[in-house]
């Protein structure tokens, strides 16, 4: 016979599961009704692409260095006079990381975009550290899905720090994954979605530069990190004048080394190819240059190299520190495409035969 | 550690499914005791030593009084008590206030302090807590209270971890007497407090914490708005605080409540007050009893000429801002609270006795009450006077440069939200919630978690009154 106590225990054990049910359920309901988060210019730049997902062969990712760096229109251009007429788009975001970009790029090849052959993609350090100021902001969210959850955990997990800062992080990482997954603050995004539809139209400025973004006359004027370059030039002409110099070597760090070999197998599990690259930033990447030494990264294009591309990194061509402006990056993108049709293009040779057969009609915008 | 936040949630699980497998009273107090001082000690272990260190003058100054022989004995007991209280509460919260302020007196005369501020950062919830164990001390001498013998039962009244940082403001005649005995989860309301913490969750982290990106903006620079937008803003921090506050509170009591302990209720639909002295019944009802019951009444209350009752009034509300933060600008929204009940008082003697539309009367109160209740959240949020007559010359004349506009459609939010306060006091949700089978509340709670997840604003605030 049930005792009562037994019976009770039942019912609470039933409560609990139905609530456990429902909240996910719920969750995913609103995450499918919600459809892409509000993620300002990536989500732009996300659904341009997906628009035009059949008409693209390069996709670069990164951060601003490569959004601020990269001109698609200008790299096309130039690879079509070098006899390889590919159509490339520009992905990056401001603050992109490695983790983010590598979501990023899952999520493109998940829209499997038929001509997608190249995927050039800023090279970094996969530091799982989340600054502060970055936790629970919507993008830092949107890109833990499980897979990149479970990379940023190994990475974290390999990290040499003591367990405490360790623990943070693990928590850190595991309850952003939890707030992708519970549709943490995507209320307004399923409310939008329900009562206005359509999306809104990307910016017209998408198709004239396919992703690229040139600093606009208000940069010049109110950005903090030019007036702070300005202020600092000693420092800034110092690091260039060490990185000139140095050759340093270090050992790769085993979380760079996971990771980047599971984005390279993940690109080519889809049949494209992963390049890639280093912009002309004046930062020594020792550790990352030996990731390419060592043949983790298949290809890598590194411009942090101020003797091969001293133009680069004259001060009247850099908007700040980290970035070009606009003729310099022009400058940084024809470079660019003579590497890639030299390097890349070139060491695979069906490559050339199948850009041409694929490309009988101009698509897209 | 924030209620709203999921290492709160973690936390909880862990303290709730402890607290419920101990079948020793002893055990369970002294782990939900532990917990608290866990709980305390994520905000700043330093500042454990605060807490103790008030338990442990009260809990001897109490003992102190039951042994004292004389009168003037147990009086030194309490003085001491008082004295360590207070001295504990004026140097962690007002020494840099009272330096400034004696400063800029003293500036005008020719003499100068120089910079004597100290870098003192306030613990969180010294107000609240510094008050519960006064009030044990002051009900003890006056013989209402019984001190309390055992240390665990009074350390745990103090530092109980749902009610340490915020209030509400328990009296150790509600609470100790709850700890003599182990309490039975049969005998909780579980399905109450569950919607409660949700409710309140709801209130701060879907209203709140959304509204204070708003009032924040115009706040911060408040002579660049239009008199309309500065009206929303007043009206939304109007409605950012109360759900702030009272969504702490209404998770406050239902963690403590699903523990099996009684907090007490703390507010009651203030904003549907049809006069100030309503208001004050209705709002932080546990300091404004404490203000009462410590301070109005051993003033002398109304037990004398209508001056004499209105200073009284005048000094309880005056102290009463004071006690929310050390700035002018709290101690004159005291000042404005306790004009408008001097105000309330005599009005109500003049009309002792006049007929009238009761409902017409009450409907026109409740606006009026209402907006001198906005008035004078003007002074609590402001940053300063100056920022302070900017608005208030924008909400009571319309008269401002500003030519910056928030959207009009704030202000049908604002008009929803009060309907759904208006309904609310109803309780007609609660009626609800009681008829609805278990199964079917076990999935619609599951679904209204997630549906609160998803409309939670992602900068989440701290709690207003953490920082008093």
């Amino acid at each position: 016979m049930t005792q009562p106590g037994d019976r009770q225990r039942r019912h609470r054990l039933l409560d609990a599961a139905l609530f456990l049910l429902a909240a996910p359920l719920t969750a995913a309901l609103l995450t499918r009704l919600a459809g892409y988060p509000d993620l300002g210019p990536l989500e732009e730049k996300l659904f341009y692409f997906e628009s035009n997902k059949q008409v693209y062969d390069i996709v670069f990712a990164g951060s601003s260095r490569v959004r601020r760096g990269i001109v698609p229109t200008l790299f096309d251009a130039e690879m079509a006079a070098r006899g390889f007429p590919v159509r490339s788009f520009n992905l990056a975001v401001a603050g992109m990381g490695p983790h983010e970009a590598n979501a990023l790029i899952r999520r493109v090849l998940a829209m499997e975009p038929a001509r997608l052959r190249w995927i050039v993609v800023e090279l970094g350090d996969w530091d799982p550290v989340v600054r502060p100021e970055n936790r629970f902001k919507r993008r830092g969210i949107f890109w833990h899905d499980a897979q990149e959850t479970a990379s940023v955990l190994r990475s974290t997990l390999l990290l040499d720090e003591p367990f405490t800062a360790r623990a943070d992080l693990l928590q850190t990482h595991l309850l952003h994954f939890a707030a992708r997954s519970l549709a943490v603050g995507r209320g307004p995004d399923a409310v939008r979605s329900l009562f206005s539809g359509e999306r809104a139209e990307a910016a017209p400025d998408l198709a004239r530069w396919q992703g690229f973004e040139p600093y606009t006359e208000t940069s010049y004027r109110f950005n903090p990190l030019r007036r702070r370059f300005l202020e600092r030039l000693d420092e800034y002409r110092e690091a260039v004048g060490r990185l000139a110099a140095g050759d340093e070597s270090a050992p790769p760090k085993p979380y760079n080394v996971a990771a980047v070999r599971a984005q390279v197998a993940m690109i080519r599990r889809v049949g494209a190819e992963p390049v890639h690259l280093i912009t002309p930033t004046p930062r020594a990447t020792p550790e990352l240059d030996r990731l390419a030494r060592d043949g983790h990264v298949p290809a890598l294009l590194a411009f942090n190299r101020p003797a091969d591309y001293p133009e680069l990194f004259a001060v009247e061509r850099r908007f700040d520190r980290e970035h070009l402006v606009q003729e310099a990056a022009e400058e940084f993108t024809r470079h660019l495409a003579a590497r890639f049709a030299a390097e890349i293009v070139r060491r695979d040779p069906p490559v050339k035969e199948r850009v041409a057969r694929l490309r009988p009609a101009e698509g897209g915008d | 550690m924030l209620f709203t936040q999921p290492i709160f949630l973690f936390f909880y699980a862990v303290v709730f499914a402890v607290a419920w497998s101990s079948r020793d009273n002893v055990r369970r107090k002294a782990a939900l005791l532990a917990a608290s001082y866990v709980f305390y000690a994520a905000w700043d272990w330093r500042f454990l030593a605060l807490i103790l260190a008030s338990t442990l003058v009260d809990y001897t100054a109490a003992l102190g009084m039951r042994r004292a022989r004389t009168e003037a004995a147990r009086r030194r007991f309490l003085v001491a008590s008082l004295a360590a209280n207070l001295g504990m509460l004026g140097f962690f919260k007002y020494f840099n206030f009272f330096i400034d302020s004696a400063a800029a007196i003293l500036r005008p005369l020719g003499a100068e302090l120089g910079d004597r501020a100290l870098e003192i950062v306030l613990p969180v919830g010294i107000s609240f807590f510094t008050f519960q164990t006064m009030s044990y001390t002051i009900d003890v001498y006056r013989k209402k209270l019984e001190p309390v013998a055992s240390l665990l039962d009074f350390a745990l009244f103090v530092g109980f971890f749902p009610q340490l940082v915020a209030g509400p403001i328990v009296r150790a005649a509600r609470f100790l007497p709850q700890l003599e005995r182990s309490p039975s989860f049969a005998s909780v309301d579980a399905r109450r407090f569950l919607a409660l913490f949700l409710t309140g969750f709801v209130k701060k982290a879907c209203i709140a914490d959304h509204l204070a990106v708003t009032v924040d903006r115009v706040f911060a620079e408040p002579g660049l708005y239009t008199a309309g937008s500065v009206w929303i803003a007043v009206l939304l921090y109007a409605v950012q605080i109360y759900c702030d506050f009272s969504g702490y509170t209404d998770m406050a009591i239902a963690c403590a409540g699903l523990l099996g302990y009684d907090l007490g209720p703390n507010f009651d639909f203030p904003y549907l007050a049809s006069n100030l002295t309503e208001f004050w019944r209705r709002w932080h009802m546990s300091l404004s009893s404490w203000l009462r019951d410590y301070l109005y009444i051993p003033l002398g209350g109304n037990r004398g000429s209508r001056l004499f009752t209105h200073r009284n009034l005048m000094l309880t509300m005056l102290l009463g801002g004071l006690w929310h933060g050390a700035a002018w600008t709290f101690v004159a929204w005291g000042a404005l609270h306790g004009a408008g009940l001097v105000l309330h008082r005599e009005w109500t003697r003049r009309r002792a006795g006049a007929a009238g539309g009761q409902a017409a009367a009450r409907v026109l109160g409740t606006g009026l009450t209402f907006y001198t209740v906005c008035c004078a959240w003007i002074l609590f949020r402001a940053e300063s006077f100056a920022d302070a007559a900017v608005l208030l010359e924008a909400f009571v004349l319309l008269r401002t440069d500003g030519t910056m506009a928030l959207d009009p459609a704030l202000f049908g939010g604002f008009a929803a939200l009060a309907v759904v306060h208006w309904l609310s006091s109803l309780r007609l949700g609660e009626r609800l919630l009681a008829a609805v089978p278990d199964r079917l509340f076990a999935a619609g709670y599951g679904a209204a978690a997630a549906l609160a997840l998803a409309f939670v604003e992602m900068r989440a605030e701290p709690f207003i009154y953490f920082q008093f």
